[in-house]
């Protein structure tokens, strides 16, 4: 055996380890961001007691998980069961692949970067449905078909909206992704509308709040996770929670600049840029920040309404826009400018005019019922 | 959308307000001034006696019946107190004759079970459930007196104080009731002076009432110890039954 494979090997599991690290230690801070932070906005304390100002809650509450009982249901396929909680992290983990964490850090610089982000994270869907099935019990089974409809709808408006990215980048990898963002023109500000659409079917991709029906704890049971308990359930509870950095960390990358920011060069260690690192931790952690406080202040959507949101607005909003940039980039391939008024003009009319048609079809949905009766 | 970013604005609003957690064993909440937290039995440093004699005054007045006294005392009330309350027992119990339910302990014995039996012939000799039967029936069959207390005012047959010569029931079914039986009721309590479940000082009327009596074709019936049944009953009729009842006694007198 050549040395040459062993040192792969080596550097295979180094990073395998790295990669998991990462995901714990982002789900275990997010929990602990998010309860803290939930109790701010709610006039509590939250958990203070463990540790510094209750730094150390989480992790007591993983050895607590580990710590229960590692219960299967008697009809359950065993091997699926154990499967689902294992394969669910596969997301998670093999998206840091590509993520341009700063200037001269990323792991594989994928020319395809983009397609293998939407692909990496349908496995996520893939785990659900196989550990609601695998639980042999309807609730979990009802749990996740709801959980994967939602998931698999809400992927089609991303993928228009990263369409838009990949267009105005001229690249699907990550990294041009990022440069084509320099000096300020961060996507977010060039194109808002194609931001709020990823943004909103990102959110739905999280299972959070407005969209977490599938683990809605105040109405459900606990969807597909209803046999699961101890580890197999922490899984997927870690999931959902690192899920919300690794799809921060995307968003950043796409829409916020990634790593771009002031004082690029001041501290560069065997090229690896430290101050944009610190950028890309403050930008991925502001977009936590607000999906916490978005959780918090917006009521959760019925079923009807959520699918229909998708298939009804998001979709086609999706498509109309995607076409309309294409035809701006046409029309004015050298002025960024164009594409920007463009977006900021559908932005607002969205926002201005969607609580106007909802009505509108409301009174209009009265009067045909008033008819009838 | 926009009352999405209205509901996002207000729940911001309260990041930097004052938290309300009070973190308990550090900081304590000023109590209101009339909260007299948990009570507890003090007990007398010099004696170690409780202080608390388990007078069950509390118990009895408490609004809200939340005391609940369980005493086991060796405490002796006072010879003035012990002499009054026996006068009082005495007056609204008499001394019954105890020779009289021995026989019905004894088949008790024979046949080791029946204890409802006991009671209900208890209850035909002296027409109620005396105190000191209860207790010579408890000390002679083993079986507490609390358990003998709980059988005999869970089963509305029994009855722990003497009726009178007249046991007036009045029924309430509902054909009773709309016909106005709690018009009769009200006469009888108004011509006895007596409310509901009473027996008059004179130990001749007992008023009573029941939830039916199974002769709806009479509404209102009205009950004559286990013997007469008057129907179609009126206030006035109620009046005049009883001042008939009274006459009756004055004859037998």
């Amino acid at each position: 055996m050549s040395w040459d494979l062993v040192w792969a090997i080596v550097r295979l599991l180094v990073a395998v380890v790295i990669a998991y690290g990462i995901v714990f230690a982002a789900a275990l801070v997010n929990i602990l961001f998010e309860r803290r932070l939930l109790a701010f906005l709610q006039d509590r304390l939250g958990p203070n007691r463990t540790g510094w100002q209750g730094t150390l809650q989480s992790v007591a509450d993983a050895f607590k998980m580990m710590g229960k009982e590692d219960f299967a249901p008697t009809a359950a396929d065993k091997a699926m069961f154990t499967l689902a909680p294992i394969m669910v992290m596969i997301g998670a983990v093999a998206i840091q692949v590509v993520i341009p964490y700063t200037r001269g850090w990323t792991d594989q610089n994928l020319n395809v970067g983009l397609i293998y982000v939407v692909a990496i994270t349908s496995f996520t869907v893939l785990a659900i449905l196989l550990g609601g099935w695998a639980s042999h019990n309807k609730y979990s089974l009802v749990g996740a078909l709801r959980s994967g409809a939602q998931m698999i709808s809400y992927e089609l408006p991303m993928i228009l909206a990263l369409l838009v990215v990949g267009m105005a980048a001229g690249s699907l990898s990550l990294n041009a992704v990022v440069l084509a963002q320099s000096r300020y023109q961060w996507f977010v500000f060039t194109m808002p509308f194609t931001f709020l659409l990823f943004f909103i079917a990102s959110i739905a991709e999280l299972n959070r709040g407005p969209f977490d029906l599938p683990e809605s704890e105040s109405e459900l049971v606990a969807g597909y996770g209803t046999e699961y308990s101890g580890m197999r359930f922490g899984m997927f509870f870690l999931n959902e929670y690192a899920g919300m950095t690794i799809m921060s960390m995307v968003t950043v990358t796409l829409f916020l600049g990634g790593w771009q920011g002031p004082l690029a060069n001041a501290l560069v260690v065997h090229g690896v840029a430290i101050v944009p690192l610190l950028w890309f931790l403050i930008k991925v952690y502001a977009l936590v920040f607000a999906l916490i406080w978005i959780r918090l202040s917006v009521p959760r959507l019925q079923v009807d309404q959520l699918m229909g949101f998708a298939w009804k607005v998001l979709i086609p909003l999706g498509l109309v826009n995607l076409l309309a940039t294409a035809a701006v980039m046409l029309w004015a391939p050298h002025w960024k400018g164009a594409m920007a008024i463009y977006s900021w003009i559908f932005l607002l009319a969205f926002v201005g005019l969607f609580d106007k048609v909802l009505r509108w079809r409301l009174e209009r949905r009265r009067k045909d019922v008033a008819v009838v009766a | 959308m926009l009352g999405i970013l209205k509901a996002m604005r207000t729940t911001l609003g309260h990041l930097p307000q004052r938290k309300i957690t009070v973190q308990y064993p550090e900081q304590r909440e000023q109590l209101p001034e009339r909260s007299r937290g948990l009570f507890r039995v003090a007990i007398d440093q010099a004696s170690g006696e409780p202080r608390c004699r388990a007078c069950t005054l509390c118990e009895t007045n408490c609004p809200v019946q939340v005391i609940r006294v369980n005493y086991h005392s060796t405490y002796e009330l006072p010879a003035v107190n012990e002499a009054r309350i026996q006068r009082v027992r005495g007056d609204s119990q008499p001394a019954p004759d105890l020779t009289r339910i021995v026989p019905v302990i004894d088949h008790y014995r024979e046949t080791g079970t029946g204890l409802m039996a006991v009671l209900q012939h208890t209850q035909e000799i002296y027409g109620y459930l005396p105190r000191l039967a209860l207790q010579e029936i408890a000390v002679e069959t083993g079986v507490s007196l609390s358990q003998l207390y709980g059988v005999a005012s869970f089963y509305d047959q029994f009855r722990l104080s003497p009726v009178g010569r007249f046991v007036i029931t009045v029924c309430h079914g509902t054909a009773c009731h709309v016909a106005g039986a709690p018009l009769i009721t009200e006469a009888f309590s108004d011509e006895l002076g007596l409310e509901v479940g009473k027996t008059s000082k004179d130990r001749l009327f007992t008023l009573q009432t029941v939830s039916c009596v199974g002769a709806c074709a009479l509404a209102p019936v009205v009950r004559l110890g286990d013997d007469e049944t008057h129907g179609r009953m009126s206030p006035d009729k109620a009046r005049a039954l009883v001042n008939d009842l009274r006459h009756r006694a004055e004859v037998d007198r």
